[in-house]
């Protein structure tokens, strides 16, 4: 008899999820995928499956049991167990709102469109395209690639800590304090909530005009404000088009967080720069570039010799040249690590110049030259400069340039390296 | 100032971006060149709008660039399919429509199928094809309130629009007839309608 897992009761909507159908959205068809990602992933880690292999999402409980032979589960990532077919598990509510029960080799239900899981709406995919129910028995499946975990896998949803977002795009039809409303006030989930998109209960958002426009596309993570100023965040069964204006989007890596809040739980909004937001999504700290202090000098010195002297051979005196006590150093730090570093001149003849612009060789791809510039970009104009000079060094010229630098004059050496005039003007 | 540089993308979150649809460009010829493009995830294009998500960690890019190009070539290189769609005109909403823009049901329903449209949108719900070239006598706006259940195969009207309900979903549109023979989705084959293809309707007798 081949082993299978047995629903024996369910109270509340149990879907078979996975990674979702990505590809399809010009047909109408929603990105899908697990409401909270962070914890299928560990789920399916534990029992060394891939991290989206077909799982059970289950939003309220259930009650399982095995049929024809043991089965190694892990649910939201927790130590694999082993469930004999004379036990039943049972399954209440967990910390998050949504729970995860994922199985060693995955569930076997058949791929459609691309995915595993469950559109309702569409009846598409999953245990015969609807949420389980007493008494449905689904095989499981054999793509489990390592070994499981001991000892389990463990998400930090971050508790109730303010979702970023990054304002916009239809910022334009909302009243002006919209924007501000939705970033200082506190918000509740609605019980009214799914797949689909998680309601919020708080004060309205007023619309311009008001108005239902033209459909636009839409996104998981959108906050769409309804004529009556009601908030809705799409989820990942999204219509793929709507007609009611976004205010805000909650970034990639803050989706799963928030859905993982239960009915009544309070959502704050926190606005984030786009390189926030793409720092975290690549899992890493958030970049912060701020003037330097004092103390911080030696360790831009350090930097500055790493890269300047021992990566390109400039001559130790030439890097250390008397000016830097003029200058106002700049450092970028991501979770307290010195990542980058430049300084911001005043020139003799008046200008405002970028120099010694150095990032860590392992950080480098990452945005902190990017973002060190915008920096003494945001310092110059505040000084009331029209425009930033910089000599760059020959192989950075694009890199200057995408940032909006315009080159002049011919190349010419300093300090050994072939460099040209840059600048840029500042608005 | 290059045509590229006129397409300057607005953030919709960190992980795409979204365009005002450039002037006389082609629906189905944006999305297919977008569509392709290395690191591109998923592609949405209405009548307004283009919209590409991705990975937020890895933003594709040359995007301002295949779209600048897509938008020029227009629809001449494009192959555009036709589809013909056989209805039934006994929709719960005929009587209704016909009195409301005057005319008899009769005369709604030639109408109706004598029209070319041209698959201007998808959207709402899985293989939902917002039809334009609906005759203008026939515009209306939404039903006041919108059907609680309105089944698969239902053809509608609203606004510009026509269109063949691909689900059995809530609607608020016009019901008008019931498509035979045609599934607007499936789970096997997904939409059946694309972004520019050509749609007539024929009446069933």
């Amino acid at each position: 008899m081949t082993t299978r897992l047995a629903v024996v009761s369910v109270a509340g909507v149990v879907t078979v999820q996975d990674g979702g159908r990505p590809g399809r959205m010009h047909e109408g068809i929603p990105p899908g995928g697990a409401l909270v990602p962070e914890l299928l992933g560990a789920a399916n880690r534990a029992l060394g499956n891939p991290p989206e292999a077909a799982a059970l999402e289950i939003v309220g409980g259930c009650t399982l049991a095995a049929e024809g032979g043991p089965l190694l589960l892990s649910l939201d990532g927790a130590a694999p167990r082993r469930l004999l077919p004379a036990d039943a598990e049972e399954i209440g509510p967990g910390r998050a709102g949504v729970r995860y029960l994922a199985l060693r080799g995955g569930l076997d239900v058949p791929e459609a469109l691309g995915g595993r899981g469950t559109l309702l709406v569409a009846a598409l995919g999953g245990f015969e395209g609807r949420a389980l129910r007493r008494g449905d028995r689904l095989a499981l499946g054999e793509d489990a690639h390592g070994e499981p975990m001991e000892e389990g896998v463990a998400v930090e949803l971050a508790g109730e800590a303010a979702i970023r977002v990054l304002p916009g795009p239809d910022l334009e039809r909302f009243e002006a304090d919209a924007l501000e409303r939705l970033l200082r006030e506190e918000f509740a989930v609605s019980p009214a909530s799914d797949r689909v998109g998680m309601r919020l209960v708080g004060p309205p958002l007023r619309l311009r005009g008001g108005e239902r426009g033209a459909s636009l596309p839409m996104l998981r993570g959108a906050i769409q404000v309804t004529t009556g100023g009601e908030a809705i965040v799409l989820g990942p069964d999204h219509p793929t088009t709507g007609g009611y204006p976004v205010l805000a989007t909650v970034i990639r890596a803050d989706q799963g967080r928030l859905a993982a809040r239960r009915p009544g739980a309070p959502v704050r909004f926190r606005a984030v720069s786009l390189e926030e937001a793409r720092a975290a999504a690549g899992g890493r700290p958030p970049l912060l570039v701020r003037v330097a202090s004092a103390a911080e000098l030696p360790r831009c010195l350090e930097l500055r010799h790493e890269v300047f002297v021992r990566g390109q051979s400039v001559a130790p005196e030439l890097e250390i040249d008397g000016l830097d006590p003029a200058c106002t150093h700049f450092v970028a730090l991501a979770a307290g690590e010195l990542l980058g570093t430049a300084r911001l001149r005043v020139t003799d003849d008046g200008h405002a110049k970028a120099e010694r612009v150095a990032v860590r060789a392992a950080a480098r791809g990452r945005g902190v030259g990017a973002a060190l510039m915008r920096a003494l970009e945001a310092e110059a104009r505040r000084r009331g400069f029209g425009e930033l000079r910089l000599h760059a060094q020959a192989p950075v010229i694009a890199f200057y340039q995408r940032l909006g630098y315009v080159a002049e004059g011919p190349l010419f050496e300093e300090a050994g390296i072939p460099h040209r005039a840059m600048r840029r003007t500042l608005l | 100032m290059s045509e590229a540089s006129l397409l300057v993308p607005t953030p919709f979150g960190d992980g795409a971006w979204r365009w005002p649809r450039p002037p006389e460009s082609d629906a189905a010829q944006l999305l297919a060149a977008l569509r392709g493009h290395p690191g591109v995830r998923d592609v949405v294009v209405t009548e307004g709008h283009v919209c590409v998500s991705f990975d937020p960690a890895q933003p594709p890019r040359g995007l301002v660039e295949r779209l600048a190009e897509a938008a020029r070539a227009g629809a001449a290189e494009r192959a555009i399919r036709e589809l013909w769609i056989r209805v039934r005109y006994d929709g719960p909403d005929l009587e209704e429509v016909a009195a409301r823009v005057g005319l008899p049901p009769e005369e709604v329903v030639a109408r109706h199928a004598a029209a070319s449209y041209r698959v201007a949108l998808v959207g709402f719900l899985p293989g939902f094809a917002y039809l334009r070239g609906l005759d203008p006598r026939l515009e209306l706006p939404r039903r006041a309130s919108p059907r609680p259940r309105v089944t698969a195969g239902a053809v509608a009207i609203a606004g510009p629009y026509s269109g063949v309900y691909p689900l059995d979903s809530p609607g608020g549109w016009h019901w008008i007839g019931t498509a035979v023979g045609f599934r607007a989705f499936s789970p096997a084959e997904g939409a059946a309608l694309r972004l520019g293809d050509r749609v007539r309707f024929e009446r069933a007798t």
